[in-house]
C-alpha cells in the first residue's frame, strides 16, 4: 500500500488493510493454531495486492475495474443530481466535503469531482482565486527547498554530500562547539540555515554558501 | 524489478511449504495407516491373546509422537489430538487384552488417518 494512509487508498487496498488485520489476529487469539496458517494467507495476500496493481498499472480496463472511475459532482452548470445519485450521496454530504475543503459558496466552484478513495477535488472559478504573483506581475525570488543536515544531534550524511558542505561549515555559522547542541538544522539553496539549539530560541543565520540545486 | 522479485520470491516459498507439507503429511499418515493395518491383522490373528502386541502399538505410537511435533508446524493441534487419543486408547485396550474394543479402535484410528490426510492435503478441494 506504500505510503499512503487509510483516506488515501483505492477500494481494493482498503479491502486488503482490512482482510490482513483480521488474519493477522487469528493465529494470535487462537492458541492450537500454528503461527504459519497466519503467515501464509499474509503472504498470499501481499502477492494479491501486488499483482492487482501491477493490473492495473499496465491495463485501463483493469484499473477501471478495481479503483472505479472518479465522478464529477458539480460543472460549471451546477450540482449534477444524477451524479449525485451515482455516487450515493445526499446534498448534506457534499456539502459537508465542500466546507472541509474551505468551500462554502457553491457558485465559486468550477468543477468539484468525487476521487476513487473518497475525498473531493474541487477547481474553484479563476475569479475567486487569491492573487499570486504573476497575476500582479511582481517578480519574485526563486523558491527554495530546505534540506535537513542535523537531526536531533546527528549529521544527515547523504544531505551533506547533496550540499558540498561539512560539518566544519555547520560549527563555524551556528557557532556550537559540538553537534550535540544542535536539535534541528536545515539549509536552503540560499544559504540560509534555520538553527533550532536545545533549549534555547531557534536562529536563521545567513551564510555565504551557494550551493547546488537539489 | 526489486519487487517483482520479492514476489517471485514469496510465491516460491510458499509453493515450496505446499510440497513440503503435502509430502510429509501424506507419508506419515501412509506410514500410520499401513502399519495399523499390520496391527489389525495381527490382532484378528492372534485368537484371543492379544498383548503380546504391545510393543507393536508402541512403535506406532512413538513414530506418531515423533512425527506430529512436525506436522504440529502447519497444522492445527486440535486436528490432531483424536489421532493421539486413538492410538493412546488403542495401546490401553491391547495391554488389558480387550479384543474387541481393541478392534473398533483401530478401525477408528484407520479412519482418522485417512481423513487427515485428505483434509491436511494440499489439494484444489481444500483450497476452494
Amino acid at each position: 500500500m506504500g505510503k499512503r494512509q487509510i483516506g488515501d487508498m483505492q477500494p481494493f487496498e482498503l479491502v486488503i488493510t482490512l482482510i490482513i488485520a483480521d488474519l493477522a489476529t487469528i493465529p494470535m487469539s487462537e492458541l492450537t493454531l500454528p503461527i504459519i496458517q497466519g503467515v501464509i494467507p499474509l503472504l498470499t495476500l501481499v502477492c494479491i495486492h501486488y499483482f492487482i496493481c501491477l493490473l492495473s498499472r499496465k491495463s485501463i480496463f483493469f484499473r477501471k475495474l478495481f479503483n472505479g472511475n472518479p465522478i464529477v459532482l458539480i460543472t460549471p452548470n451546477g450540482i449534477d443530481y444524477e451524479a449525485l445519485k451515482k455516487a450515493n450521496m445526499n446534498f448534506n454530504d457534499l456539502v459537508e466535503c465542500l466546507r472541509d475543503e474551505g468551500y462554502f459558496q457553491l457558485d465559486e466552484i468550477l468543477y468539484a469531482i468525487l476521487q476513487n478513495n473518497g475525498t473531493i477535488s474541487v477547481l474553484n472559478r479563476s475569479q475567486f482565486n487569491p492573487a499570486t504573483p504573476s497575476d500582479l506581475k511582481l517578480d519574485t525570488t526563486p523558491a527554495t527547498l530546505p534540506l535537513i543536515l542535523v537531526n536531533e544531534g546527528k549529521l544527515l550524511h547523504d544531505n551533506l554530500t547533496l550540499c558540498g558542505i561539512d560539518k566544519t561549515f555547520i560549527l563555524q555559522n551556528t557557532k556550537a562547539s559540538t553537534l550535540k547542541e544542535i536539535l534541528f538544522l536545515t539549509i536552503d539553496q540560499e544559504g540560509k540555515m534555520y538553527y533550532q539549539p536545545y533549549h534555547k530560541p531557534f536562529q536563521t543565520i545567513k551564510t555565504d554558501y551557494k550551493g547546488a540545486q537539489w | 524489478m526489486k519487487r517483482f522479485l520479492i514476489i517471485l520470491g514469496i510465491i516460491c516459498l510458499i509453493t515450496a511449504l505446499g510440497i513440503y507439507e503435502m509430502v510429509s503429511v501424506q507419508g506419515v499418515m501412509k506410514k500410520l495407516t499401513s502399519d495399523i493395518r499390520n496391527i489389525h491383522t495381527l490382532v484378528i490373528e492372534s485368537e484371543g491373546d492379544i498383548t503380546h502386541l504391545s510393543s507393536e502399538i508402541n512403535i506406532v505410537k512413538d513414530y506418531w509422537i515423533t512425527h506430529e511435533e512436525y506436522i504440529c508446524i502447519m497444522f492445527n493441534h486440535k486436528d490432531l489430538l483424536p489421532i493421539t487419543e486413538s492410538i493412546s486408547r488403542a495401546s490401553a485396550n491391547i495391554e488389558n487384552n480387550n479384543f474387541d474394543d481393541t478392534i473398533i479402535e483401530l478401525n477408528l484410528l484407520e479412519e482418522y488417518a485417512k481423513n487427515s490426510s485428505h483434509v491436511m492435503s494440499f489439494h484444489i478441494n481444500n483450497i476452494l
